[in-house]
């Protein structure tokens, strides 16, 4: 009768062909299963696989589980996931080093987490008073994310007890 | 419709705060950031008068020290209007970065200009 899936039957014959060589003791003991039920199993094509069953016979054949696979998302443009303007590269570098430095002097993640929500959203402060509607030139957008970090971050992190050296910020 | 919005807030906070009943000094503005647990600090900022920001729960009003003096008052009004107007505690980023450069218009800004406004010259208002 045997196995009425194809990718089953394909499995079964794939996992009878690698154990050949080897005795029911030998397959059992790399399976982890009982030798009575790899002896079972060789001397008959079952009806069904049980799902434990498949899952150690593709290990032992070194092919991944289908069930714990992660299917990769489409890819998407990276500008289309982007809803705020791109900041300038000499920002997103001080934003990164900065960032660096918050860990390195011992902020939690989500203090990091929350220092980088803070900076990288900082082009569309809505709370602001601006003084006139031009958007900034990268050399003042650069000071903005420093007045940022300065005015709210490291102090606030200090105070935490975090050891930032405030004199990046300047 | 939006006017009485606000009034009825800076009647709220003129309960809480007695020196807003008056045009308030340099030092009563700094005793009501004081007991709303609000640093002021001051610093250059590039394109702007103040911030209003958020970080770890904790509020800061940057001052841009490049900006006129006699303008600080009313920034620190205006950017305490947004955190008594515009801010939900429920949504605690959402309201802060809405806006963009690209924005022209944005009735929050009348409505903390009007706070600002009520506040420094009450008379215009009674």
């Amino acid at each position: 009768m045997g196995l009425k899936r194809p990718e089953d039957r394909a499995l079964y014959a794939r996992w009878v062909k690698a154990i050949a060589p080897f005795t029911d003791g030998e397959v059992a003991e790399r399976m982890g299963m009982s030798e009575r039920g790899i002896a079972k199993l060789r001397a008959e094509e079952p009806t069904r696989l049980e799902n434990r069953t498949r899952k150690l016979m593709r290990q032992l054949l070194g092919e991944p589980d289908p069930a714990t696979m992660v299917r990769e998302r489409p890819a998407i443009p990276y500008a289309a996931t982007k809803s705020q303007p791109v900041l300038p590269e000499s920002v997103r570098i001080w934003i990164q080093e900065f960032l660096l430095r918050l860990t390195k002097a011992g902020a939690t993640e989500d203090e990091v987490d929350e220092a980088r929500l803070l900076l990288t959203r900082s082009d569309v402060l809505s709370y602001a008073s601006r003084m006139h509607d031009e958007p900034l030139g990268e050399k003042e957008r650069l000071q903005l994310v420093k007045a940022i970090a300065a005015a709210a971050i490291i102090p606030t992190l200090r105070k935490a007890g975090r050891k930032v050296d405030a004199s990046f910020a300047r | 419709m939006r006017h009485s919005h606000v009034e009825r807030v800076l009647a709220e906070k003129r309960e809480q705060h007695p020196e807003l009943r008056t045009r308030p000094s340099w030092s009563a503005i700094e005793r009501v950031l004081q007991r709303e647990g609000i640093t002021l600090r001051r610093c250059p900022i590039p394109g702007h008068f103040g911030l209003l920001l958020q970080y770890r729960g904790r509020w800061t009003i940057a001052l841009n020290t490049l900006a006129p003096v006699a303008r600080n008052l009313y920034v620190v009004l205006h950017e305490l209007a947004h955190l008594w107007l515009h801010h939900s505690p429920a949504a605690q980023w959402e309201p802060l970065f809405t806006m963009g450069y690209d924005v022209g218009h944005d009735a929050r800004e009348d409505d903390a200009d009007t706070f600002a406004s009520m506040v420094l010259n009450p008379e215009c208002w009674s």
